[in-house]
């Protein structure tokens, strides 16, 4: 049940998806993989709107050179707070209703089951593709929605798996090769590629809209260009 | 004219054909770039006149005689297919699909950042 704060709070999206839809949100549990560039819009977006309980996975500090896009992260948690840690601080500020639950270290094989465990939704914030591999199979075995999200420059890609519905990454993505090293990235880009990662997760909970099902959307911001790549 | 030169002497590197023969029949696709290869190229898209029938794999090659920056920065040389996805009239295809007349070709890098 929704309190009546929680009415007032989310009035204006109860108005799009019903008290059912907020409560859906409500009782749901979202891992965001990543808390960087766009782990920062994708947690705040999904913190606003509600989310019973967000799960942040990383294993870095944040650095000088990450805050131009690292949004959640500021000044005073540089080389000091994990990410999960210096995110869970500012979102439990900014919605003491929800719960937010902190993983500092790598996903591996060997820890992905428990540190998952009883997710309903992962958002794939990554910055390689070994790892996202890693969520991809997990997602598979157990069978619940992944969103895919990755930026560079100024441009982004956006697209939703669900097992069984959906092509998997591996095999949307067969041969990616990884670029080591630092990569050029503005921060709008993530944001925009964040929000619409958040957006998904909250069409998938509520059963609003189309979610990119077996649609890769492609975004330049240098251009001002959206556009969607059909991957049946 | 030139182009088309151009054009068939590549299908004659590439199937050993003379590069006189003049029956081989021609399409028009056009090319879009997109990110990384947008800014390699510097434009949005082009509209080629290429042997009719030829493979996604053998578009990627002219592109690369056209565009031999696109060969030196994107395509390393061995694996060169590794970094590169590409969509057919807005599907996304493999490298052996065969193209026709009229096709809309994008090519997009797939990027890893986050």
């Amino acid at each position: 049940m929704l309190s009546e704060k929680e009415i007032e709070r989310y009035d204006r999206q109860i108005m799009i998806f019903g008290k059912e839809g907020q409560e859906k949100l409500k009782n749901s549990k979202v891992a965001v993989v990543g808390v960087g560039g766009l782990g920062s819009p994708v947690a705040y977006y999904l913190a606003a709107a509600g989310i019973g309980t967000i799960l942040l996975i990383d294993e870095q500090e944040p650095e000088l050179s990450n805050l131009n896009r690292q949004i959640l992260h500021w000044e005073e948690d540089l080389e000091k707070n994990p990410k999960p840690l210096s995110a869970k601080w500012k979102l439990e500020r900014f919605n003491s209703d929800i719960k937010i639950e902190t993983f500092v270290g790598r996903l591996t094989a060997e820890n992905v089951d428990d540190v998952l465990d009883g997710v309903d939704v992962i958002v794939d914030c990554l910055d390689n593709f070994e790892t996202r591999f890693l969520l991809d199979d997990y997602a598979h075995r157990k069978r619940i929605p992944l969103v895919h999200g990755a930026v560079e420059g100024t441009f982004g890609q956006v697209t939703t798996i669900v097992p069984g519905k959906t092509k998997s990454l591996r095999e949307i993505f067969p041969n990616v090769k990884e670029r080591k090293g630092k990569f050029p990235v503005i921060g709008p880009i993530a944001g925009v590629v964040g929000s619409i990662q958040a957006m998904e997760v909250i069409k998938l909970l509520t059963g609003l809209g189309e979610p990119l099902l077996n649609r890769l959307l492609l975004v330049d911001l240098a251009y001002n260009t959206f556009d969607v790549v059909e991957l049946r | 004219m030139e182009e088309r030169t151009l054009v068939a002497s590549h299908r004659a590197t590439l199937f050993n054909f003379p590069s006189n023969l003049f029956w081989v029949m021609w399409m028009k696709v056009t090319v879009r770039y997109f990110a990384r290869y947008r800014s390699l190229v510097g434009k949005s898209e082009e509209e080629l006149e290429v042997p009719d029938g030829i493979t996604v794999r053998e578009l990627i090659e002219i592109l690369k005689e056209r565009h031999p920056v696109l060969k030196n920065e994107v395509f390393a040389e061995e694996d060169d297919l590794a970094d590169v996805n590409v969509s057919r009239n807005g599907r996304y295809v493999r490298f052996d699909e065969v193209l026709r007349d009229g096709d809309i070709v994008a090519i997009f890098p797939p990027v890893s950042g986050g």
